[in-house]
């Protein structure tokens, strides 16, 4: 091993060291940008008003929201205040959802969270009012459900429980846990 | 004792189900409705409402459904039957299928029997075949 493959050999370790902690370092970089791109909206809406009809045709439900932003590669939609306005079937008054937030997925699906309000519009409509944190509401069946608990003011009783589903088109409610129902006192 | 009918009514159950068209809440599993001294438990309870008040029906079925409460005497009063019908409006409760109404020391039994919750009366009927029975036992001192 003379001398001129000594120095040979150590000159081509330190290529290989240099090139390895510059290539180490860029793909750091790169990574962090391809994160960057997802969490930067498609399209942002404000003040976003829009009525969403069904294949026949038919107003399907109509959403207001103070704000929208839509990420096309993660398939989803996040609002602000959202205001839901859902019409179903042979019904002829809309119930109304309404929360702090929502996130809607390409499925139809729509997630709601925070100060959650299901709200019906027909004046003699056995439940008026359901609060709770966090719900589930399928765009496609009208099937609203929560498995958080939630309180259900109607004509003269409030009912608590959890593990809610409504069916909005068959208009059918259950509670798969229900823990008490008061009824005012009738006024007679 | 009158002062229940003042008293809101709790429904405890563990689950619920609504028909939300024709206004008509279910209980099921483990129903007990309680207002003031007043419970009863059965399996399925529903509750119809009227059109345009908020005077509301009362339907509890078991095995049977009973029903207990605490008159303004002191003493209980219990009934049951495969069916109670409980009616706050009219202050009714009609009581059916095996109905057995017993206070105290009496017994009263036929298919049907309606109990007003105000007068404290009732009235026991019964189909062809059955017959109302009435035992009232005296009121001996000694008994405790």
């Amino acid at each position: 091993m003379n001398r001129l493959s000594v120095w040979a050999l150590i000159f081509f370790l330190l290529s290989v060291l240099v090139y390895g902690v510059a290539e180490w370092r860029s793909s750091l970089v790169e990574q962090t940008d391809a994160i960057d791109s997802e969490l930067i909206p498609d399209f942002i809406a404000e003040a976003l008003k829009s009525d969403i009809y069904d294949v026949s045709g038919k107003l399907s439900h109509k959403i207001d929201a103070q704000r929208m932003e839509h990420y096309a590669s993660l398939e989803f939609t996040h609002f602000e205040f959202p205001n839901y306005t859902l019409y179903p079937k042979n019904e002829s008054s809309p119930w109304k959802v309404s929360a702090n937030e929502a996130t809607l997925y390409n499925n139809n699906r729509v997630m709601l969270e925070n100060r959650v309000r299901l709200l019906a519009t027909a004046p003699e409509s056995l439940v008026k009012e359901i609060h709770c944190k966090y719900l589930e509401l399928d765009l496609n069946t009208n099937i609203i459900s929560s498995d958080q608990t939630v309180v259900i003011k109607g004509k003269g009783f409030t009912m608590h429980g959890s593990g809610l589903i409504i069916d909005l088109n068959t208009k059918q409610m259950t509670l798969t846990e229900h823990v008490q129902t008061i009824y005012e006192k009738s006024s007679r | 004792a009158k002062a229940d009918f003042e008293q809101r009514i709790k429904i405890d159950s563990d689950r619920q189900a609504a028909d939300l068209k024709n206004k008509i809440a279910s209980y099921l599993d483990n129903v007990k409705i309680t207002q003031g001294s007043l419970v009863i438990n059965a399996d399925i309870v529903q509750v119809f409402g009227e059109k345009d008040s908020d005077v509301k029906t009362y339907l509890a079925k078991g095995n049977p459904a009973t029903f207990e409460q605490l008159l303004d005497d002191g003493k209980k009063i219990n009934l049951q039957a495969d069916e109670i019908k409980y009616e706050p409006g009219k202050n009714m409760i009609t009581i059916s299928g095996h109905a057995l109404l017993r206070q105290q020391d009496s017994q009263v039994s036929g298919s049907r029997i309606t109990y007003n919750t105000l007068t404290e009366q009732l009235s026991a009927e019964s189909d062809k075949n059955e017959r109302v029975t009435t035992i009232l036992e005296p009121e001996s001192k000694d008994k405790n």
